[in-house]
């Protein structure tokens, strides 16, 4: 389980405040918010990015807040997925297991390549991928570290829509084959319900996961509540 | 006839292309035509001016390899940390770029006149090893400045996405940045030898114009002037051409295939 407790953080005008979260092992949980609201920061200091000026981040009741982000394994995915221009499709998902010095690499980014669905792009320069594929190899390099929690910052914002459907059902699968718990921050509303996970809502660098805060959220944004979270308010 | 704006711009700006081009080509090919094919071959194969062109090259090959030492840390350090005092060191540095060179060895050959600096002043004073030091002194805050305007230019969070996958700052550095910045640090190589091959007026101050001694090819050239051996200055002209077009020229075409550490 991971958890955020009482976390703060001043960046210049901005400022998260009191930030509480918790996410079971295996849980999904999406994050939605407006653009600046601060979900990006938030992701940031959980994968020790950014560190907080005060408050504690813990995984499975270890505190990991002073940790530098290479002594955390958790898998961060940016949302224009900074992948090594330099490394082709398999030494990217390669890239944190050959830093681990771990042995039997190919076979690990082999499995994880399949996991994602893209086993033959494994020799593909990474700029000759669509969006979509550098989102999922992005995953696949995340993923291949067996990291704790998965933090994905905005998976949809440069897809068109087709491509966003099918990143939406291979999330889902990604997520019932492997069990990784993520957080998944977005702004698209819409392409985040569908994905079934847990959701919080978060404005002015405030997040909230009751759920009837959660729903009324919604139902100023969208102008109706989710099916799931009718009754809530 | 009358010529659309789009037009007159484009011939124009060919026009001024070709006006420099001539004008390189004619003083170049003024130099090349000054000697004989005979009188050339002799005096380049002369003790003097090999001599010359070996110290020139070993010089400036040591001058670069210890200011890129430097300046690639110095240059990320800039690039990437906030502290106090930043923009004082910032300014700092553009002190040798737009100090002229004869002031830079002026400075130095003052620094080596103060009780610290009268400590190493028998080692670089009128010896060789001034040499390397006044080319260090004149390369290494213009290789500072075009190496941060590169790490400027690379996104921070390939280093964070690297860390997050388990890079310590170094391995982050070692693994991807340095891989991104691979353009801009061919470039500023290439730069600095060349500069430093034919760096002149803090040489002269602070190493002096020895024959045989402290004589790289621009102090053979001036020390030619001064004997008006002109066959020899146009030789000495002509390789120092040679040498700093070839070294750009190979970085440009091969550098990309060097690994990087």
């Amino acid at each position: 389980m991971i958890s955020v407790e009482d976390l703060n953080l001043r960046l210049g005008n901005f400022a998260l405040v009191d930030v509480n979260l918790r996410v079971g092992r295996g849980e999904h949980l999406v994050i939605l918010g407006p653009i600046g609201s601060g979900k990006t920061t938030l992701l940031k200091c959980i994968a020790g990015i950014y560190t907080p000026d005060s408050g504690r981040i813990k995984i499975d009741g270890r505190d990991i807040s002073r940790l530098p982000p290479e002594k955390r394994n958790l898998g961060y995915v940016p949302q224009d997925y900074k992948l090594f221009p330099h490394l082709n499709v398999a030494e990217n998902v390669a890239f944190g297991l050959k830093v681990r010095g771990l042995s039997d690499v190919g076979e690990r980014v082999r499995e994880v390549l399949e996991l994602v669905g893209l086993p033959e792009l494994s020799s593909r320069r990474v700029e000759q991928l669509s969006e979509g594929q550098k989102q999922l190899v992005a995953i696949a390099r995340a993923l291949a570290i067996k990291p704790h929690v998965l933090l994905l910052d905005e998976p949809f914002a440069r897809l068109d829509s087709v491509a966003k459907a099918r990143l939406r059902g291979e999330l889902m699968r990604i997520h019932e084959q492997t069990g990784t718990t993520m957080i998944h921050v977005t702004h698209d509303f819409e392409a985040a319900l569908g994905l079934g996970g847990r959701v919080a809502v978060m404005d002015g660098g405030r997040l909230s996961q009751e759920l009837p805060e959660v729903a009324r959220y919604l139902q100023e944004r969208l102008g109706y509540i989710p099916v799931d979270l009718e009754g809530e308010v | 006839m009358k010529l659309d704006g789009n037009r007159s711009f484009s011939i124009l700006a060919l026009a001024s292309l070709l006006a420099l081009s001539l004008f390189f080509s004619a003083v170049l090919l003024s130099v090349l035509l000054y000697a004989s094919p005979r009188e050339f071959l002799s005096s380049l194969l002369s003790k003097e001016v090999q001599f010359s062109i070996q110290l020139s090259l070993a010089t400036a090959t040591i001058a670069t390899v210890a200011c890129m030492f430097f300046a690639v840390p110095a240059a990320y350090a800039l690039s990437r940390f906030s502290f106090r005092g930043k923009g004082a060191i910032d300014l700092l540095l553009y002190l040798p770029i737009g100090l002229p060179p004869v002031a830079l060895g002026a400075a130095l050959l003052i620094f080596f006149g103060t009780p610290v600096g009268k400590i190493f002043s028998s080692k670089f004073v009128f010896e060789v090893p001034g040499i390397v030091l006044a080319q260090f002194a004149v390369i290494s805050a213009l290789a500072t400045k075009i190496l941060k305007a590169t790490f400027d230019s690379i996104d921070e969070e390939y280093e964070a996405v690297a860390r997050t996958l388990g890079c310590t700052r170094f391995q982050a550095f070692r693994r991807v940045t340095l891989h991104l910045a691979r353009g801009g640090l061919l470039t500023t190589i290439a730069i600095s030898w060349v500069r430093a091959v034919g760096e002149f007026g803090a040489t002269v101050m602070l190493a002096g114009a020895t024959r045989m001694k402290t004589e790289t090819l621009p102090i053979a050239i001036y020390l030619s002037l001064q004997a008006a051996d002109v066959v020899k200055m146009s030789v000495l002209i002509i390789v120092l051409a040679v040498v700093s077009l070839a070294a750009l020229f190979l970085i440009q075409r091969f550098g990309e295939r060097w690994p990087i550490i």
